[in-house]
């Protein structure tokens, strides 16, 4: 279950970041291991995990040894196991939140992590929760995703959704449950790996995710065995009982806040000043739940940079940012950027000029250069196209942060194969890389999303080569600029209202 | 012609290496060729022994057509990755040379010699005119 592949060029080590939190400590760890067991840098997944690329065989007890000190390791990161739990990155600080979902994020991996019956699964298998309506964990694209919700009486407990996923087959996952007492988390979560396990086929790779078994069976008969399971386990010995809760909990008991009020002078006037830090404010930096904080979020994704990558030199000044203006807390995303949780407002100016510093300052967060990308065939075994040149293609055609925050929110998302790491299926544009007869040839999805209103993006027509796929991807967002109804239109709902027609039209009209 | 040379990583360090003449080697340049099935077969049962004494993972067979990888995924093996001229086999070989302060990376101009690295050089330039990396070394 340890995250060791062959790859390409050498080996790759996956290294497990549970729920996407990170402390500072543990960065600069991550920073060291890239320093002296790799080549000095790291590349942020979109399962919130880090994977080094180039660690020798022979090194890898002694680099996962340094991770142990910092109470890491690289546990579940592959094989058909429980992986590595996601949560919202935003778990604990977000406006509106029910509860912080790390608490059962963290329940869940103790129990997930070596659990004998589920160690070899059919397939791997992935849960993902969120604490808040906004869904900034992809939950609908999980084996399990939950949501922390409160019934009608004020009752906290979850929303169960099962059978999502991307790869060859994506499929937005259906609710199982509307509403699961919290006590009853872990008993229904094994009632549902317990009928995959014995269900799920295991005579074809491409058929034995549990989103198959759920579409073969369909939602009622796949319910009715859930419930059914369910029964014999409720109330037995993983029922969460409220001491352990609690206990959990104070591990994620928040920081001591200054008790402060919105609205710092400090930050309007720097706004006022400063038309970058304004824009980096306005892209960059969410709403807090406790007054006179920010969330900030770091692009990974400098125009013409690799999506995702950090330097070990990266890693210890966001480490240090941290500790000076967040608590020592990092966050990673399934974007493959990082976030800090809790910056105090009056603060954020000086943090912006921390991060410039080091080139970490790129305000396209949820805008057309923030592009998630896999490894693709630079560095992937599996990849059949590459995925990161297109990138920085496409990240370099819209560098002027102006026309990106003029084009609005925008998710590009590009894969090198169809197993789907850089989630295609989910961009509002998505890019597959596929091979055909030794060239490099890219299909174009459009009108994914990820979020709360998940969609599975539809191909727009015939794929285009590795030069042309950049021009491509232009000639959607003009045909979008030009037909969206007002500034407010995102790409995405004006996908919606228009149909492909406009695109397909603009796309192949010279073809 | 197409003849055929036989890949692997190397179990220790998982770097990419090929059969030749006196074992196994970086150099793609030196790795032994088969120009029918026999040779192939010979090299394919030598790649297998080499695994079970744990000399080497995953080996496999590679077609090469006029000294080139047929397959675009054997040219980046043999030269690291596309996006970063500083890493992989390419580093070494000096195939890339950063020439201005955008960092964009060309292919070094050729020296005249038969080696790989200025083959694949222009290999890389017929299919990568446009690639940059921010990592230049």
């Amino acid at each position: 279950m340890n995250g060791l592949y062959l790859q390409l060029h050498a080996y790759m080590l996956r290294v497990a970041i549970p729920y996407g939190t990170l402390s500072s400590r543990q960065m600069r760890t991550l920073a060291h291991i890239a320093r002296a067991y790799d080549k000095g840098y790291g590349h942020f997944t979109t399962r919130q995990n880090i994977q080094y690329n180039w660690p020798k065989l022979v090194d890898v007890p002694d680099l996962l040894d340094e991770l142990v000190k910092v109470e890491m390791h690289a546990l579940q990161t592959s094989g058909n196991c429980i992986r590595n739990v996601t949560a919202d990155p935003y778990a604990g600080v977000a406006a509106g939140e029910v509860e912080d979902p790390r608490i059962y994020a963290e329940i869940i991996r103790q129990w997930s992590t070596l659990h004998p019956e589920f160690t070899f699964l059919p397939r791997k298998f992935k849960i993902a929760l969120t604490g808040t309506d906004t869904d900034r964990a992809a939950v609908k694209l999980h084996d399990i995703g939950i949501a922390i919700i409160r019934d009608e009486n004020g009752a906290v407990g979850f929303r169960i959704d099962v059978g999502g996923g991307q790869g060859r087959t994506p499929i937005i996952a259906e609710t199982i449950r509307d509403f699961l007492p919290k006590q009853d988390l872990l008993p229904y979560l094994e009632a549902i790996l317990r009928v995959y396990n014995m269900l799920g086929r295991r005579d074809n790779i491409y058929k034995a995710r549990i989103k198959i078994l759920v579409q073969s069976e369909g939602l009622e008969r796949f319910t009715e065995l859930v419930e059914e399971e369910f029964t014999h386990l409720k109330g037995g010995a993983v029922e969460l009982p409220q001491a352990e809760l609690d206990r959990i909990r104070a591990y994620f008991a928040a920081p001591r806040y200054e008790t402060l009020d919105n609205g710092s002078k400090e930050l309007e006037s720097a706004r006022q000043a400063d038309e970058e830090f304004a824009a980096w404010v306005k892209t960059n930096v969410d709403t807090h739940k406790q007054p006179g904080y920010a969330i900030v979020n770091i692009s990974l994704k400098p125009v013409g940079g690799i999506p995702g990558d950090a330097s070990a030199e990266e890693m210890e000044a966001v480490a240090d940012l941290a500790d000076r203006y967040s608590f020592g807390e990092i966050r990673v995303t399934h974007e493959q950027n990082l976030t800090l949780p809790s910056v105090q407002q009056s603060e954020l100016f000086s943090l912006w000029l921390g991060l410039k510093i080091h080139g970490l300052a790129t305000a396209n967060i949820g805008h057309a250069g923030d592009i998630i990308a896999c490894p693709g065939l630079d560095y992937c075994n599996l990849a059949n196209a590459r995925s990161i040149p297109v990138a920085q293609a496409i990240s370099r055609k819209f560098e002027n942060i102006r026309r990106q925050h003029d084009i609005g929110r925008l998710t590009i998302n590009i894969s090198g194969c169809i197993n789907a790491c850089g989630h295609h299926h989910v961009g509002n544009i998505g890019l597959l890389g596929v091979e055909k007869n030794g060239e490099e040839l890219y299909q174009i999805t459009l009108g994914g999303r990820a979020d709360e209103n998940a969609e599975i993006g539809r191909i727009v027509g015939p794929a285009f080569s590795y030069d042309d796929v950049p021009g491509a991807v232009e000639t959607v967002v003009e045909t979008y600029l030009q037909q969206r109804e007002d500034n407010d239109e995102s790409f995405v709902d004006a996908y919606a209202r228009l149909g492909a027609t406009p695109f397909k039209e603009a796309l192949y009209a010279t073809r | 012609m197409t003849y055929k040379i036989l890949t692997a990583n190397r179990l220790d360090d998982g770097l990419v290496v090929y059969l030749g003449g006196a074992g196994w080697t970086a150099n793609i340049d030196a790795a032994q060729q088969a120009h029918d099935d026999n040779a192939a077969a010979a090299l394919d049962y030598r790649g297998k022994q080499a695994a079970m004494r744990n000399e080497v993972a995953d080996p496999y067979l590679i077609d090469l057509d006029d000294e080139q990888p047929v397959r675009w995924r054997e040219t980046i093996r043999a030269n690291g990755p596309t996006v970063r001229a500083d890493l992989g086999y390419q580093a070494d070989k000096r195939i890339y040379q950063c020439t201005d302060t955008t960092n964009s990376i060309t292919p070094s101009s050729a020296n005249g010699s038969s080696s790989f690295a200025n083959r694949s050089a222009a290999a890389w330039r017929e299919k990568l005119p446009k690639t940059n990396s921010s990592h230049c070394a």
